[in-house]
């Protein structure tokens, strides 16, 4: 557990968002004084099989092409705007499948940077497959904090002034508390939003708070009994109240009874995402 | 680096708690922590006809003196020390109670227990899981310590052996084991198939520690035909480690069962505090 994050990975893709979540990442290096690492991955070529047909290899060396040049483009802006803000950082590209290279990367750093995937994209285009990862899969298979960034709306320059922690005394919940340490530290006000922590014999709130003020984190206690299916929209509503402008959560799986309730409020929240989640397995 | 500020000692009525309340003072002055001491209370005797309210009152009696006895042990060590400290008891088992109170703490510190089979309340207490139990589902890391061994608490992380295969759990273990990491004088990071699983290469955990300021020493060994406990061991022998890091794995998938069963074998041979993470 640190004070600080010494290094951010950030998964770039071909995307139109890439801009945003550079800028976002930059900004959250120069806060942190961390090494950045951008590891974007290649989108494979689409092979229409269906056709039965011979695949001209041009068609193929395209679409290659193609990706190569938006890759290239991405790495230019990103060193520009590394140089820009005077961070150090680093380029990897990658061909394998983005769960996996970022999973691979993602366990030697201190905190992972993904897009949340859109769920109904503007873009009719079809999207090629195993270019954007949840990052609550990505939780569970890094080890290591994942940042999720809304796919909509702008990325606030500050984010985590305002912070939410979705408590329920699980041994995941502890994991992203623990994990989100730096951004605790440096946050104006930090609640420990405690849900059906007791109901569900989990380690009480209060204990949080108690534990959190060794590490000089101030928090405000607020607990909440809901049914198994309001989790997701207490959540939901707790962030609109109190404007949190960053939620740490636990990434669940999904073959204990207890993480299915909240995987399914893990999904609930990724649906509705407005602010960043920072996820932890 | 925050460091551990929050440290939780599991004391039992079974063997010696001296040489657990040392190291955990120790590491306590270390990090300038918070030391709770965690005891769980025995249950009377599950049995099927009536038992006599004499009993049961006896039974409560003597658990309640050896609560006191240990609390008085545990808080004159700590006072002699000043170290701040807290007295935790609870009627839930060791493994249940100590979840509970460990997802709130930084490291949790345990003896591996002494299984004393003529007690039939034992297999409720669960203490020989307990390591393996708190390792996979706390949260938090575990610092198990050999039972009964007589520990040089002052140097204890000085050297540390890191077990690497480059997977999350791998991953969780090195992590939450940095404020120690940090301070130590010699670091190995033995890497074991950790390229053939799809893991982490070691040089690029290397790497990042070094911008964590520790300093780590890079190893490979493919297991082969040797179990990879084993080459723990011996590694821990031959270069006079005190400290071994490594995951704590589960049983459920393919990849863990290999090193689940490492988790194991390093339990019951167990000569040199490891620290676990999941």
């Amino acid at each position: 557990m640190n004070t600080t994050y010494r290094d951010i990975l950030l998964h770039l893709t071909d995307d139109p968002r890439s801009k945003a979540k550079i800028d976002a990442a930059l900004g959250l290096a120069r806060r942190f004084g961390s090494h950045l690492i951008a590891l974007y991955t290649l989108p494979p070529p689409v092979m229409p099989y269906y056709t039965g047909e011979f695949i001209p290899t041009e068609f193929i060396q395209k679409q290659v092409d193609e990706a190569q040049a938006v890759a290239k483009a991405t790495h230019a802006a990103f060193e520009a705007a590394a140089k820009r803000e005077g961070v150090a950082v680093e380029w990897i590209e990658s061909e394998w499948p983005a769960l996996d290279a970022v999973s691979v990367y993602g366990r030697a750093v201190d905190l992972v940077l993904v897009g949340q995937p859109d769920p109904e994209p503007t873009d009719s285009a079809p999207q090629a497959p195993g270019l954007s990862v949840l990052p609550h899969e990505l939780a569970l298979r890094a080890g290591r904090p994942i940042l999720g960034l809304p796919y909509a709306g702008n990325l606030p320059a500050k984010l985590g002034e305002n912070i939410l922690i979705a408590w329920n005394g699980s041994r995941e919940a502890t994991r992203a508390v623990h994990d989100a340490m730096p951004f605790l530290l440096g946050a104006k006000s930090v609640t420990v939003y405690g849900i059906n922590a007791d109901r569900d014999r989990g380690t009480p709130g209060a204990d949080l708070a108690r534990h959190l003020a060794r590490h000089d984190v101030k928090v405000e206690v607020s607990n909440t009994v809901v049914s198994d299916i309001e989790v997701g929209e207490a959540l939901l509503s707790a962030i609109a109240d109190r404007s949190a402008d960053l939620l740490v959560m636990g990434a669940y799986g999904h073959s204990r009874l207890r993480e299915m309730v909240f995987g399914g409020v893990t999904e609930t929240i990724l649906d509705s995402m407005t602010v960043p989640v920072l996820f932890s397995n | 680096m925050t460091g551990y500020r929050d440290l939780l000692l599991h004391l039992d009525d079974v063997g010696s708690n001296h040489n657990r309340i040392r190291v955990a003072i120790d590491l306590a002055a270390r990090f300038g922590a918070h030391l709770t001491g965690f005891h769980s209370l025995r249950p009377a005797p599950q049995v099927r006809h009536y038992l006599p309210s004499e009993l049961i009152d006896r039974h409560r009696k003597n658990v309640d003196g050896r609560a006191a006895t240990l609390r008085r042990e545990f808080e004159a060590a700590c006072l002699a020390a000043g170290q701040p400290c807290e007295w935790l008891q609870s009627e839930l088992p060791p493994i249940a109670g100590m979840k509970l109170a460990g997802r709130v703490c930084d490291l949790a510190i345990l003896e591996k227990a002494v299984v004393a089979t003529d007690a039939p309340a034992d297999a409720w207490y669960g203490e020989p899981m307990l390591p393996h139990e708190l390792g996979l589902r706390m949260g938090r890391p575990v610092l198990v310590l050999p039972t009964g061994a007589d520990i040089d608490a002052a140097n204890l992380g000085q050297r540390v052996l890191v077990a690497w295969n480059g997977s999350r759990e791998a991953s969780r273990a090195v992590h939450d084991a940095l404020p120690l990491l940090a301070k130590a004088a010699h670091i190995q990071l033995l890497c074991i198939d950790a390229d053939e699983t799809g893991g982490t290469p070691g040089a690029l955990m290397v790497r990042h520690l070094a911008r964590h300021g520790a300093k780590v020493e890079l190893a490979s060994q493919a297991s082969g035909e040797e179990p990879v406990e084993a080459i723990l061991r011996d590694s821990m022998q031959r270069y006079g480690m005190d400290l071994l890091v490594m995951g704590a794995y589960g049983h459920s998938r393919l990849r863990e069962m290999v090193f689940g069963g490492v988790t194991e074998a390093i339990l019951d041979g167990l000569e040199k505090p490891v620290l676990f993470g999941n």
